[in-house]
């Protein structure tokens, strides 16, 4: 729900990170997993209307990829995708063991001349 | 294929004469329609740079560029989606006003379908709510999306 603060938070976290190459950063590839709560066109929008409060951000793209739902089967020790929410192993034993879903983070940064 | 990416500013149209042109297909994620920049690779490998100064969407079908030869068609590609067939107008509201309150955009389908991304907690608390919620594979057309102030084709 605050996704104007997030995509803000960022793009100070690449400026403190990269103070002598953030005017050169051309892609911020961020990763958003399915149970983070947090929707990909809600972080594009937040970023469109950064755009707007500062233009110098307008030649970056901001790419937002989602991270399937894994969770772990105590029962046979092995991960896998939860698909259309049944979290259930291929064994039949159900899990809530997640493993990955619950991220939101900067996955990938590229530069202009890299 | 050009060596340069071919920059797009905005779409040429939809159902658009092609002739006996090749048709490349550029696949972008539903919520990647309204990206004022994005570099990508059509399927036939050409690389593509959207480069748009105005706030709209593309369109599935939309033709982004058109040669002699060449045709490039943008495809938005399907998701799994919360599907649910409210009963009634009443229901509607009740359903856009609780998906409404997580800022998510609702879809509605000319089958009187309310359709949003799947995101597991939006489908545990349609769930827990009671409203029947399914999970189905479909494409989620800009067109079909609710705006407070009217939805433009």
């Amino acid at each position: 729900m605050h996704e104007i603060s997030i995509v803000r938070n960022v793009f100070d976290t690449l400026q403190e990170t990269y103070p002598d190459k953030f005017e050169r950063i051309s892609k911020v590839q961020m990763e958003a997993g399915l149970l983070s709560n947090i929707q990909p066109i809600l972080i594009q929008n937040a970023f469109e209307a950064l755009i707007v409060e500062e233009p110098g951000l307008a030649d970056i793209e901001l790419e937002v990829v989602q991270l399937p739902i894994i969770a772990h089967c105590e029962a046979c020790e092995k991960d896998f995708e939860v698909v259309r929410h049944k979290f259930v192993c291929t064994c039949g034993t159900p899990s809530r063991k997640i493993v990955q879903g619950e991220e939101l983070q900067i996955s990938k940064v590229e530069f202009i001349g890299n | 294929m050009l060596s340069e990416p071919i920059e797009v500013t905005h779409a040429l149209g939809k159902d658009l004469d092609t002739g006996q042109r090749n048709v490349d297909v550029l696949e972008v994620e539903w919520h990647e329609t309204a990206k004022s920049r994005m570099r990508r690779k059509t399927k036939g490998g050409q690389e593509v740079l959207i480069n748009r100064t105005d706030r709209g969407s593309f369109q599935d079908g939309d033709i982004l560029y058109l040669s002699d030869k060449r045709v490039i068609m943008l495809r938005i590609k399907s998701c799994d989606c919360i599907v649910l067939r409210p009963a009634s107008l009443q229901e509607v509201g009740t359903i856009c006003f609780e998906i409404g309150n997580k800022h998510v955009p609702i879809f509605m389908t000319e089958q009187e379908e309310v359709c949003v991304a799947y995101d597991g907690y939006l489908y545990q608390m349609l769930l827990s709510g009671g409203f029947a919620p399914a999970i189905e594979e479909r494409v989620l057309h800009p067109f079909q999306m609710v705006k407070a102030y009217g939805n433009m084709a």
